[in-house]
């Protein structure tokens, strides 16, 4: 009996001396206040473009903190891997050959949020108040953002967004991030899927003849989107705007292996368009059946198909063969077809010197994002506001910019009313020779 | 405009009828065949296995970097085959050897475990590129006219192999050695082992085989559905349930299961009312249909009626 | 003052094993005085932990809800349900249907009802779902039942994204975070006052559920889950215990999900996805099945070790590096098999087996480790050699007495 009582106290006392060895040893970092091994460069060494500015988080005399969730784990994680890299390398290529933005590093922290909406706030909320980061740039997924919009914009809850953190330039195609008035602090990057399936279907209306030999309300268009947000985005955008028939409309969902029954449903409806709001896989799935059973209805897709992804998917059937004559619409400049361009060449070079993936959409796309971050903060640092407020205003006053990987004439535009980054798409007209021709003279505004 | 089907009634229209038919026959045995993997690993263990996508994806992205290397389709094929098996033979002595004896629910832990930290391995080493990636495929992709419908040459081929690996399948556990072995095992390892059955081998045999047949189902359904790291998960989600609907335990009831379900479900989507059904409703009418055949046969339509003594 | 995270678990879990293991008190005393304890810490944690931790923490306590009604079913009771998101789904929607202030259905009018009253309809919703759902159940066991469960979660999302009228289709739906009572106002702010709602309603239900297991029905559970045969032959009524299993674990689902859509104020149909309900499985598995405390340790480690594993992992000298920034979910899947593989009975069941050990079993098994590790060393090395069976024309090991009697029945 003595023996139980003499071990259990020794029991107490083990546990007690793991449970103080397992505290001590698991200390979180502090956020650092100095930059983290890395050596500037030689000429670049001192303070240069330094300038004392007005800052209250992430802003120190050495560093700019700027975080971002996305998805590293989870469903989406493999299909946007490339994108978080791609800004670290452009990061790091101006930290140092251009001696970082006014005179500070970059420190970009990416946090996984796994997709979701719960883990995303929280996520946010570590980056907001453990690392007191400035500003967020290029947080990703519509399932995220959405979880976390409303603690960013309003972090203490009390109805007045004074004290909200810039989030900027979100990674996802949903109209909704545009609304200044209820979410002053968030603004959109890429153009919204609805306005993409507006400028097709406007872009359609105005060249029927030329593209189907009919006039527009004659032409019968089939729909096949995907059953989610960016699909149903896609489709109501197209369906308001297009004057013409809409014959049938087959949706799939994102966790669907075979479409090949909602592809034979639309050809059951002898469309003269097909118009694929979907993801690669599933359109390549579209072109595939086209081939098989011979059928050559005029196909218009979405920008987030890229035609050196199409090619590739498709070489078993020709490749850009295939998929020659497809119209869709593009903002980026394409990594096959432009690969010649000082511009592609350049951000290969960046690229591939400071770890970046290899060059594809979602690099350029990436490349185009961390570009206009910097942008952003540059102009926060001439006012001499780094605060984050004062990051927030200089992302309102944003006005014409043009990331370099952008097709010319595509420029970034914000202003207090209006929180749409990237304003216009250019129609595109992908060739058998894997160019992509562009189709009029100037993109078309997102302006709704 | 807003038509109450989406497509006409069959009578009126009998080549679409027969084109969804086809499709579906050609996605059910792309079920059917990952299906098969799915009762083999249950008959031979008693377990389902939850890595068993992951596995095959696996498998799969490594035949890939090995086409990058300049091989052909066929040998990639006999290659993701035996890099099945050996995998599935790793798998089992280093992963599930130490929970074997434990709560079956234990195990499927491990498997989950296992489907993460293959996913991810998998995107840490192959997502750095674009995705998804093209397969290829030792069938062209030109259509087979079979009169009222067409096929491509590469569907055709998958339902005949799927036909094939049924028939083998079945007469493996039914007329061989091994088979009666393997069954053993997975019914009384105990006995099995007081009979002279290697248990262990016996196992490890059944997690080989169930890879290596799990390697052939990715490396023929990924030039359907392209490589990238989640693209055998729906497989694995529709091929258990055709497992399940067939009987665990019989392979032909595996494959009966996934043509009821890829045709099922292309024959719900296109002539149901689009309003309140449709094709987005295709997956829950059938895993309704799923269910109600449960409800009649627990232990699907062809498997074998537990006995349980007491 | 503010706390880390890690120590601040520490202290939650040090202190409660602490008194639980005091000598020389008795057993209810100890036990309560640990509860006591272990509820004064964590209602100290929104005051002293970060707002991201303390987001976790409202986490953690909302799925132990889940958990705990999952463990009855699936640890008490043998039945696998790896559908159960769904259920949290439909909480979910219920929640966020009767509190948003849009006119839905005809009858469910714009004016968003208080929210307890929400939680409780949301709550009985999904234990009417669960006895819908328990009925057919009885007729499936084992993976059958699994697999058809896993139907459930897939099945549920594209039935709500089709009925938009009801549910807000693939948008979903927003409402307003219900403020603080008026009589707690000012003392706590409204995120907090959240986590405490949550703790209060996990309170009640680990009580609940506590008295349930200790009384006949507990013991009927258990019964069915190890011979349904048997148990009938004793007079218990196997459907109506496997029935009610299931509604209860569906009820605690649905609240759950209430919960979580009061934290987020918006729903959609992806928010609880298929690997989040196969998740609440892991869950259950790693804290401990059949165990109450088993639950609440389940859903430290579901929220934890996406979150954190991959960073602790990589603060071990000598690894880290790309994988963790590339690939957290390899290091997760890593872990969570090798808590599987150690601890096979669940965190809670291993603490259990260490806290009845008699001393003179600790004291013979550390006399005899270096035997048995040399052993186990020696085997696995064999073992390892994929020849190691598959050669037909090996000789058989000597067999070794001191393993078979640990693996008991001998395997290779």
């Amino acid at each position: 009996m003595r023996m139980k009582v003499l071990f259990k106290w020794l029991a107490m006392g083990a546990i007690a001396l793991v449970v103080a060895l397992g505290a001590l040893a698991c200390q979180e970092e502090e956020a650092p206040t100095t930059p983290t091994a890395r050596t500037p460069t030689p000429g670049v060494a001192g303070p240069s473009g330094w300038k004392q500015v007005k800052t209250d988080f992430g802003v120190t005399d050495k560093e700019i903190i700027i975080g971002q969730t996305t998805a590293l784990s989870g469903s989406a994680a493999a299909v946007y891997s490339p994108i978080a890299p791609a800004m670290q390398a452009y990061f790091k290529k101006v930290n140092q050959e251009d001696g970082g933005v006014c005179g500070r590093q970059i420190r970009f922290l990416v946090e996984d949020d796994q997709y979701s909406p719960s883990p995303a706030l929280e996520k946010a909320k570590k980056l907001a108040e453990q690392d007191k980061v400035v500003a967020f740039f290029g947080n990703l997924g519509t399932p995220s953002v959405t979880g976390q919009v409303d603690y960013i914009n309003d972090p203490n809850g009390d109805g007045n967004p004074s004290d909200g953190i810039p989030h900027l330039l979100v990674s996802t195609g949903a109209g909704k991030w545009n609304n200044p008035q209820k979410w002053p602090w968030t603004t959109s990057f890429i153009p919204a899927y609805p306005d993409e399936g507006a400028i097709l279907a406007t872009f359609l209306n105005e060249n029927a003849e030329k593209l189907v030999g009919k006039p527009v309300k004659d032409v019968r268009v089939a729909i096949l989107y995907q059953n989610d947000d960016f699909g149903k985005d896609g489709r109501d955008g197209f369906k308001q705007a297009f004057k013409g028939q809409i014959v049938t409309e087959q949706a799939y969902e994102s966790t669907a292996a075979d479409i090949t029954s909602q592809i034979a449903n639309l050809r059951a409806a002898n469309p003269d368009v097909l118009y694929l709001y979907s993801t690669p896989a599933f359109t390549a799935q579209v072109f595939k059946y086209m081939y098989t059973n011979n059928w050559k209805p005029k196909v218009i897709q979405s920008y987030v198909n890229p035609p050196a992804t199409l090619n590739t998917l498709l070489k078993d059937i020709g490749g850009y063969q295939a998929i020659a004559g497809a119209i869709s619409t593009t903002y980026l400049l394409d990594p096959v077809a432009d690969a010649n361009r000082p511009e592609v060449r350049e951000h290969k070079r960046i690229m591939e010197t400071y770890g970046g993936p290899p060059v594809q959409q979602l690099s350029l796309y990436g490349q185009a994002l961390a570009e206009t971050a910097v942008a952003i903060l540059k102009i926060a640092c001439e006012r001499g506001d780094m605060t984050r407020k004062g990051v927030m205003e200089a992302a309102e006053s944003i006005k014409g910019f043009q990331p370099t990987v952008l097709i010319p004439g595509i420029t970034i535009t914000m202003s207090k009313t209006d929180h749409r980054a990237v304003q216009a798409l250019m129609p595109a007209e992908i060739q058998a020779d894997g160019t992509v021709k562009w189709l009029l003279d100037k993109p078309i505004s997102t302006e709704r | 405009m807003e038509a109450l089907f989406l497509a006409p009634p069959p009578w009126e229209d009998w080549s679409l009828f027969g084109q969804q038919i086809v499709a579906g026959l050609a996605t059910g045995a792309m079920y059917a065949l990952f299906a098969l993997a799915l009762v083999l690993i249950y008959r031979s263990t008693d377990i389902i296995n939850f890595a068993q996508s992951e596995m095959a994806m696996f498998g799969t992205f490594a035949m890939w970097s090995l086409h990058l290397a300049g091989l052909a389709p066929w040998q990639l094929i006999l290659l993701g085959v035996l890099f099945g098996f050996a995998l599935g033979a790793v798998v089992e002595r280093i992963v599930i050897r130490p929970v074997e004896d434990k709560p079956h629910l234990n195990v499927v832990v491990v498997t989950l475990g296992l489907f993460l930290l293959l996913n991810s391995t998998a995107i840490w080493i192959w997502a750095k590129g674009e995705l998804p990636k093209r397969f290829p495929s030792p069938f062209s992709f030109k259509g087979v006219d079979l009169g009222f419908a067409t096929i491509p040459e590469h569907q055709l081929g998958l339902l005949v192999v799927g036909l094939g690996v049924m028939i083998l399948l079945a007469l493996l556990f039914s007329r061989t050695k091994v088979g009666l072995a393997m069954r053993a095992t997975a019914q009384n390892p105990l006995a099995s082992r007081l009979m002279g059955i290697n248990v262990g081998r016996m196992l490890t045999l059944g997690w080989a085989l169930s890879a290596a047949l799990g390697g052939l189902a990715g490396a023929l359904i990924a030039p359907i559905t392209f490589l990238h790291p989640g693209f055998m998960l729906p497989i694995f989600l529709y091929a258990s349930a055709a497992a399940v609907l067939g009987g665990l335990t019989s392979a032909p009831g595996a494959v009966v299961g996934g043509f009821i379900i890829g045709v099922g479900e292309n024959l719900l989507g296109t002539y149901t009312p689009a309003k309140w059904l449709g094709p987005e409703m295709k997956l829950p009418i059938i895993m309704l249909v799923l269910v109600l055949i449960l409800l009649v046969r627990p232990t699907g339509l062809f498997g074998e009626r537990a006995v349980r003594r007491v | 003052m503010q706390m880390e995270i890690w120590p601040y678990l520490a202290l939650l879990g040090g202190a409660t094993g602490l008194i639980y293991v005091m000598p020389a008190v008795p057993k209810r005393w100890r036990l309560l005085a640990a509860i006591a304890l272990a509820l004064a810490i964590l209602c100290w944690a929104p005051f002293v932990l970060d707002g991201y931790r303390s987001s976790q923490m409202t986490r953690i306590v909302i799925l132990a809800i889940a958990l705990v009604g999952l463990n009855i079913l699936t640890g008490y009771n043998g039945q696998i349900s790896l559908g159960h998101g769904a259920f949290m789904l439909l909480g979910m929607y219920t929640m966020a249907i009767l509190l948003d202030r849009r006119e839905q259905l005809g009858f469910i009018d714009a004016r968003p009802w208080p929210f307890w009253a929400a939680l409780i309809v949301a709550t009985g919703l999904s234990a009417i779902a669960g006895l819908c759902i328990g009925v057919p159940a009885l007729r499936l066991s084992g993976p059958y039942l699994a697999i058809a469960s896993l139907a459930l979660i897939i099945a549920f999302p594209p039935v709500v994204k089709k009925y938009e009228g009801l549910s807000g289709g693939v948008q979903g739906l927003r409402f307003p975070t219900p403020p603080p009572p008026e009589f707690l106002k000012g003392l706590i702010d409204k995120v907090d006052w959240l986590y405490f709602l949550a703790l209060i309603s996990a309170v009640i239900t680990v009580f609940l559920a506590w008295n349930l297991l200790r009384g006949t029905l507990g013991r009927a559970l258990v019964a069915v889950r190890d011979s349904e045969v048997a148990a009938a032959a004793m007079g218990v009524p196997v459907a109506r215990t496997k029935v009610t299993a299931f509604t209860i674990s569906a009820a605690c689902a649905g609240a759950a999900g209430g919960l979580l859509a009061l934290v987020l104020g918006s729903v959609t149909p992806e928010t609880v996805t298929i690997v989040d309900s196969i998740n609440l499985v892991v869950g259950i598995v790693i804290g401990g099945l059949a165990s109450i405390l088993g639950s609440l340790l389940g859903a430290f480690a579901i929220v934890f070790i996406p979150s954190d594993a991959a960073d602790l992992i990589a603060r071990i000298p000598g690894l880290g590096g790309g994988i963790v920034e590339r690939a957290p979910g390899a290091i997760q899947g890593a872990v969570v098999m090798l808590v599987m593989i150690l601890m096979p009975f669940g965190v809670a069941g291993t603490l259990r087996r260490l806290a009845m050990m008699r001393p003179t079993q600790v004291a013979q098994s550390l006399r005899q480790l270096p035997a048995i590790l040399a052993l186990r060393a020696q085997t696995s090395l064999q073992r390892l050699s994929l020849a190691w069976d598959i050669r037909p024309w090996a000789r058989r090991p000597p067999t070794n007495p001191h393993h078979r009697s640990q693996k008991g029945g001998g395997g290779d």
